[in-house]
């Protein structure tokens, strides 16, 4: 599903942010990525996500080379990938519903597979009864539940999350993290940039540890260290 | 990609809504532009060149005949202009009608001169209108005239119409210069109102771009926008020319004898005019839009 090889990633200001990383990642699995700050995390999920170019070796991504595929086709590459950010990214003046139904208006979807799939993904979130609230006026938890059912009501192949429970308290992050191990439990591949020790501990699954950009540990059913 | 009409009627609505104010200011703008345009066009292209073609048409050349030139001289100089297909009317000023003239000419500035001469003592002249008004054409009749028995002078206003001919071409390629600069400067000025757009939905844009949504895709609604705007800024500019236009004719009969009078236009130069402005609006917004949003949604 995911494949690095030597990749290297040095950016214009000349700082290098991955070396020669090599992995592989098969589908359903869900991997953490953990490591200090600046050890090339970020990169690594942006790499996947074709925000960003390698400066050598390869990434492949849904059995695509993210370097061949051209500009116009990011976007189809995309819709196979969720992605969570650490701070949501809801859009304040749509309500829940709206927000996650712009997922799917964005990439074109009929207004039918709209209407029975945005209620749908809200219930496995546990949002149905806050469909027509607005983002300010649910807790952090809820808003990145609501974030989850963004990059999730899409059925994507891999889902991206970068810090996901960065800003939540223990209680809330439990909650989500069990969110995408049912997510995970579908068969989509999770790829997750955490520095929680607490959560990465308690669900022993592959972590992958990067230090100032190169991999230091990959490790099935691993702990934080 | 298939695009919902729905979601694209929401999502520029939404926008145009939420920045009501710029949208207003680059409406009011364009209609400027384009009313400047409108006017342009009107006066300085159709005007400019209806009053080109009176005057040309106006071109006469004036045949002076000797003053003890005989009756049969007069006559036959009257029968070819007459018969001369390249004629198109001519006018006999006899003694009373050059002493006349003679008299309006000078009576307000020089009136003393009048009383140096007599009815009789001026040349008789025919006026002549040609059917052609190629000022080379005109000068080569009148210069045909110069050698007839009885003729004294043929006076022929080429040197006018030369320079007529000369400033009209000079101003219109400033006029041009004027409306392309004046279409640049509504581009600019829509690109800068989309650019703001764009800039307020940004964290949508960014959503929508890591969702898969094609530059397309998030490029359309701000298209439509631009086009909108730019289609309104058209109307109103149509509307504001041609009430211009209507007071700019009512002030022309006022001053019917003036050259400005001349400058007017016909109806289909002004439906021209009008279908031009919503053109050229529509295609300015959608430019305008499309270059900021090329910009912003550069890979």
């Amino acid at each position: 599903m995911i494949k690095l090889e030597n990749v290297k990633k040095v950016y214009k200001n000349e700082h290098v942010a991955l070396r020669g990383a090599s992995v592989d990642i098969q589908k359903g699995e869900f991997v953490f990525l953990v490591g200090p700050s600046g050890s090339g995390k970020s990169t690594f999920i942006r790499l996947l996500n074709r925000e960003e170019l390698p400066t050598e070796g390869q990434v492949w991504v849904a059995g695509k080379d993210i370097a061949s595929i051209r500009n116009w086709q990011v976007p189809y590459l995309r819709r196979n990938i969720g992605y969570i950010f650490q701070d949501f990214k809801l859009l304040p003046n749509k309500t829940v519903e709206e927000n996650v139904a712009f997922a799917l208006e964005a990439i074109g979807r009929p207004r039918q597979a709209v209407k029975t799939q945005v209620p749908a993904i809200l219930e496995l979130v546990g949002l149905a009864h806050k469909a027509k609230n607005r983002p300010d006026e649910l807790s952090g938890g809820e808003q990145q539940r609501v974030s989850i059912a963004r990059a999730f009501v899409n059925r994507p192949l891999i889902l991206l999350a970068d810090e996901p429970t960065g800003n939540l308290d223990p209680n809330t992050t439990i909650g989500i993290m069990k969110l995408l191990d049912r997510i995970n439990r579908t068969g989509t591949t999770v790829v997750m940039a955490t520095h929680d020790r607490g959560i990465v501990d308690v669900m022993r699954r592959r972590v992958i540890e990067l230090e100032a950009g190169q991999i230091v540990r990959d490790q099935a059913r691993g702990v934080y260290e | 990609m298939a695009i919902r009409l729905d979601y694209l009627a929401r999502e520029t609505g939404q926008n145009l809504v939420r920045n009501w104010l710029l949208s207003i200011a680059t409406v009011l703008i364009v209609t400027v532009s384009l009313t400047m345009l409108g006017i342009t066009m009107l006066l300085g292209y159709y005007g400019l060149d209806n009053a080109f073609i009176r005057w040309n048409n106006d071109v006469s050349f004036i045949v002076y005949m000797n003053p003890d030139a005989s009756k049969d001289q007069i006559d036959a100089i009257a029968k070819e202009l007459d018969k001369s297909p390249q004629v198109d009317s001519v006018e006999y000023y006899d003694d009373k009608k050059s002493y006349d003239l003679f008299k309006r000419l000078f009576q307000q500035d020089n009136p003393e001169m009048i009383g140096t001469l007599k009815e009789g003592e001026l040349p008789t002249s025919f006026r002549v209108k040609p059917s052609n008004p190629d000022a080379s054409v005109v000068k080569e009749m009148a210069n045909s005239f110069k050698p007839k028995t009885g003729v004294y002078e043929v006076s022929f206003p080429d040197e006018q119409v030369r320079q007529v001919q000369k400033a009209a071409l000079k101003i219109r390629l400033w006029l041009l210069l004027g409306v392309i600069a004046l279409l640049a400067a509504s581009i600019v000025l829509i690109f800068i109102a989309i650019q703001t757009a764009v800039f307020s939905r940004r964290r949508e844009i960014e959503v929508m771009r890591l969702v898969g949504a094609t530059n397309w895709f998030i490029r359309i609604p701000f298209i439509i926008e631009g086009i909108i705007q730019g289609l309104v800024g058209g109307v109103l500019a149509t509307t504001f020319t041609g009430l211009l236009g209507l007071a700019w004719k009512s002030a022309g009969t006022s001053m019917k004898n003036s050259l400005l009078a001349k400058f007017i236009w016909t109806g289909s130069q002004q439906t021209q005019t009008f279908l031009f402005l919503l053109g050229i609006g529509a295609v300015v917004g959608a430019l305008g839009a499309f270059v900021s949003t090329l910009w912003y949604l550069r890979d």
